[in-house]
């Protein structure tokens, strides 16, 4: 409650400094440049909602930044309609097409996405030509100045541009304590995991483009009025825009609402006195100076002044304060009670074959769930037991055979659905969202059950308790031991309230202490309720935790029973130990 | 010796003093500033140094020449904006000169996108500009403060086929068949407009290739293998940008197409052509322009040549060179280096002699109300043996026009 009222007054310190240089100032072109710095920032923080916090990087930012620009003068020239209103009409066109771009574009994963988006700026450029409008001037209205947003006081266009600034730092605001906003970071570090947490990535990503749109396009109707006067599609799609928006964001840091704030003040400014200073005598001179500064910060701050500023803060109040961690033992046991499973069936696979080109993955692989039962996956290495998961759990679509969760089909589900429906997942290789804390990482996961913010804090910390990670809340996954991190995995998949969860490898790369610990906590999410499938390979581990056993080899179910029962069982002595062994079990 | 008395010294002060107040003094000789915002780095920075060579010159001849007469002789000096390459940097340079300091005047800024962002400022600021930029809408805004001297580029179109069709019949080669080949730059689109619109049809011309690119262009072959396979008896071209242009000549030259090509801009009469695509081809080559030397400017053309080493004078620093001197001239008129004063004499201006007007055709410097230089027409101009020369209309051309064989 604390941090997020230190938010608002945070950014309400902004506006009131910005403020006070909009009256401090006198010269009509330092007017000019406090515009610039303003409105450059608010671009910035459009592209950080889509590019920092959903991690899609956005080449062609400036298609909506151009739109606004172009709609809202061609609506002043066309049908004589204020830019007040026309804004507003620009801005549902940029948001339509943020829908439109958005659908092919978002198929497209990580620099490819990128790259797509580089092409639509180059064919609005195209069509605009087309059209006719390479240059378009706004009709001076000498009689309504106001009313045009022609002001011929520079401090009108400050105050303009400070009132977007404020309005898109609100928003970011907003959006970064929001579930979306978890759930937006999430899909930047990790979007399988994120899927699996119950995040649907193309809906966030698509409602991010779409709230990135419009402030873009409201920056760029401003932009025309308070600073070009005409539009040409080199001036509003062409690179510069891009890059200057690139600049002030990566300048002072991506995924972070001060980051865009604190490049434009730096950067704009920078560049204007070079202009002035330099530029002057050595045309051409200040982009060189420009360029190098760029280069500087990108070597020594390649995230951002903000994250190596905030870095740099946090190490020096953090030196000697390492808090003493606790070590992390056993939890009694406390599943003697009603954990037993019972006969509802939960999950049915039935005939389930998947092959990667060449390779028969899964052959008419058949199995029941039970409620309430720990099941063991097993088999050698390649035996198909991550693609079983896989497919359970939606990542993959079987060629042939189905899946039922609760009777209901649910193969071709989309990993987020299933999670809505109640199956969870750990990875084999942690999965952790690293720039977000601990109780973070669960909060992605209790998300799926709850919007509310302060209630998923709740669930989120009640889960990590359970898993007796309730100390290391605030620290971030990179400074947790592998047990912890499994752990933490546990936790985020309890937080979306499963009733099944498909736990892949738990007890990988544990040590013997760790095992024990494991083994004691999937028990305790057994005992509440929640039916547990886990894979390993190592068959040790599972004998002691597992209900049933199913043991899976070249893709096929070899054996199916009690743990005990398929020890014995030939065949799967024959997969794991050779023909050779067997035949020396036999004559024994 | 006795102390003047208290009024001896007052008669001798107001006896001092007295010339000064009956006889209207000769202000003090201030430095008058003139903005020139020009691209002098980035794409477009050569234009905008010919500009500042221009101005340059004019500048140090009335400097020389005793300065503006009616203020006592002040000295012109110059203020320069680089517009860089895009119309926020040439806003805010022309923004910071003309609130930095007071500014009389201001001249700018070649590209007409820059010039309409421009003049934008200077309208606010109250400050006369002057501009050889074409496109028509820089005087369609009901601006009070910007003149422009060249033709607007819709007329240019009109009186520029007026002038090709009227040579062609009078060397009996009647123009038929006309091709449009260029890109889709501003200047180029607002050129050809007019021509597929109305004006060719309207001379019973048929247009058989038209050709429109975005810059870069890919490959000029396919662009070319139509000259040759349709024949026109023009080609209209509006490559504006360099490495286009020679793209496209170069095929010519290869495709060995013998159509003569009536450029539409000065952009085509630079010296580095002569190095690129070599005398012979540009022998095929005339281009609309605004203004180039004329008849009787053979000395200004030396002595640009003289002081800049330029192998000769285009239509960028002689209408630059014009518009000091037309400032100069305003400023006599008004008698005051007032941007206002200034803008009023500018708006009632009537020159027909002088360095003022040595740049435009025809020789008369008046404008409208909206701004535009009445009767402007633009010229022609032809290379020839590797030197572009003014050769219609006839009255003012340095060299006979030579008709294509």
């Amino acid at each position: 409650m604390a941090s997020r009222t230190r938010g608002w007054l945070a950014i309400a310190a902004v506006v009131a400094t910005g403020l006070l240089l909009t009256f401090a100032v006198q010269e009509r072109y330092h007017h000019r440049v406090l515009t610039l710095v303003f409105l450059w920032a608010a671009m910035g923080l459009a592209w950080n909602i889509i590019s920092g916090y959903a991690g899609q990087i956005s080449f062609g930012h400036q298609v909506f930044f151009g739109i606004g620009a172009y709609v809202t003068v061609l609506l002043v020239v066309k049908a004589g309609l204020t830019p007040w209103v026309g804004m507003v009409v620009a801005v549902g066109v940029a948001v339509l097409a943020a829908v439109l771009i958005g659908i092919p574009t978002f198929r497209l994963a990580g620099i490819y996405f990128g790259l797509a988006t580089l092409a639509y700026p180059l064919i609005f450029r195209i069509v605009m030509d087309w059209l006719g409008y390479q240059e378009v001037a706004i009709p001076m209205k000498r009689e309504q100045p106001g009313w045009f947003m022609q002001f011929n006081e520079p401090r009108s266009f400050d105050l303009l541009a400070l009132g977007v600034l404020a309005a898109t730092l609100a928003l970011s605001r907003v959006i970064e304590t929001s579930r979306l906003g978890y759930r937006l970071r999430a899909i930047r570090e990790n979007e399988q995991a994120a899927e699996a947490m119950g995040v649907d990535g193309f809906r966030c990503k698509m409602a991010a483009y779409m709230l990135s749109a419009a402030p873009a396009a409201v920056v760029g109707a401003v932009y025309i009025h308070a600073i070009l006067f005409i539009v040409t599609p080199e001036a509003v799609f062409g690179l510069l825009v891009i890059s200057q928006t690139l600049v002030v964001s990566l300048v002072g840091g991506a995924g972070t609402l001060w980051g865009p704030l604190i490049g434009a003040a730096l950067m704009v400014p920078v560049s204007e006195i070079l202009d002035t200073t330099v530029g002057d005598r050595l045309p051409g001179i200040q982009g060189v100076v420009y360029g190098a500064a760029l280069m500087l910060i990108m070597l020594y701050a390649p995230e951002g002044l903000y994250w190596r500023v905030r870095q740099a803060v946090r190490s020096r109040a953090g030196r000697g304060g390492e808090a003493a961690r606790s070590v992390i033992v056993a939890p009694p046991a406390d599943d003697a009670v009603a954990s037993a499973p019972t006969q509802t069936v939960l999950l049915q696979a039935r005939g389930v074959s998947k092959a990667f080109i060449g390779l028969q993955a899964l052959s008419d692989v058949s199995f029941d769930v039970r409620e309430r039962e720990i099941l063991g996956v097993i088999g050698p290495n390649g035996a198909g037991k991550t693609t079983l998961f896989n497919v359970l759990n939606g990542f993959l679509i079987p060629d042939r055979g189905e899946v039922r969760f609760l009777g209901q089909p649910v193969t071709g589900l989309r990993p987020s659905a299933l999670c809505r429906r109640g199956v969870g997942r750990t990875f084999q290789v942690a999965r952790t969202f690293p720039h977000l804390t601990v109780l973070e990482n669960v909060m992605v996961g209790a998300f799926a059950r709850d919007a509310a913010v302060s209630r998923a804090r709740v669930a989120a910390m009640a889960a990590l308790a359970r898993m007796g990670l309730a100390d290391r809340a605030e620290a971030f996954p990179g400074g947790l031991t592998t047990l912890e991190l499994r752990l933490m995995e546990l936790a985020r998949c309890l937080a979306t309230a499963p009733r099944l969860v498909l736990l892949d490898e738990p007890l990988a790369g544990l040590s013997a202490d760790g095992i024990d610990v494991m083994i004691a906590m999937i028990r305790r999410v057994r005992a509440g309720g929640v039916t547990v499938v886990i894979i390993e390979h190592t068959m040790q581990a599972l004998l002691r935790l597992a209900d049933r056993l199913i043991v899976l080899d070249q893709g096929r179910r070899l054996a199916e029973g009690a743990p005990g029962q398929v020890t014995q069982d030939p065949g799967v002595i024959e997969a794991y130990l050779g023909k050779r062994w067997l035949a020396r079990l036999a004559a024994r | 010796m006795r102390p003047l008395s208290r009024t001896t010294i007052v008669v001798l002060t107001l006896a001092l003093v007295a010339p000064a107040l009956f006889i209207r003094p000769a202000p003090a000789a201030e430095d008058v500033k003139i903005a020139l915002v020009a691209p002098l780095s980035g794409r477009w920075a050569r234009q905008g140094q010919l500009k500042k060579m221009g101005a340059e010159m004019a500048i140090e001849e009335i400097n020389s020449q005793g300065g503006i007469k009616a203020l006592g002789g002040a000295k012109i000096v110059l203020r320069e904006g680089d517009a860089g390459d895009s119309v926020e940097k040439a806003v805010s340079a022309a923004q910071r000169l003309l609130t930095r300091e007071k500014i009389s005047a201001g001249i700018g800024s070649w590209l007409s996108s820059f010039t309409l962002g421009v003049t934008e400022v200077a309208e606010r600021l109250q400050v006369p500009w002057l501009s050889l930029s074409y496109a028509d809408s820089i005087t369609e805004r009901g601006f009070k403060y910007t003149f422009q001297t060249s033709p607007v580029s819709s007329l240019q179109a009109e009186q520029a086929l007026e002038l090709v069709t009227d040579v062609a019949r009078r060397n009996n080669r009647p123009i038929k068949k006309a091709a449009i080949v260029g890109d889709n730059t501003a200047a180029t689109v607002f050129f050809f407009k007019p021509l597929r619109e109305k004006l060719l049809a309207a001379k019973g011309i048929e247009l058989v290739v038209d050709e429109v690119w975005t810059p870069p262009l890919a490959d000029a072959t396919a662009i070319v293998q139509k000259l040759r396979t349709t024949q026109p008896d023009i080609m209209f071209y509006g490559g504006t940008n360099f490495p286009d242009s020679i793209q496209v000549l170069q095929k010519i030259k290869e495709f060995s197409v013998k159509t003569p090509i009536q450029g539409v801009g000065a952009w085509l009469v630079t010296p580095e052509y002569v190095k690129t695509v070599g005398k012979e081809l540009l022998d095929n080559i005339q281009t609309v322009v605004a203004a180039h030397p004329l008849k009787g400017q053979e000395d200004l053309v030396k002595k640009f040549v003289q002081r800049t080493g330029e192998p000769f004078m285009t239509q960028d620093p002689l209408c630059t060179y014009a518009h000091v001197w037309l400032i100069k001239e305003a400023i006599e008129q008004a008698k005051s280096a007032d941007p206002k004063a200034i803008r009023d004499a500018l708006a009632k201006i009537d020159l027909s002699s002088g360095p003022a007007t040595s740049a435009f055709y025809p020789a008369r410097v008046k404008f409208d109300e909206r701004g535009r230089r009445v009767g402007a027409a633009p010229l022609i101009v032809q290379w020839q043996g590797g030197e572009p020369f003014t050769v219609v209309p006839a009255a003012v051309a340095t060299r006979p026009l030579a008709w294509h064989k």
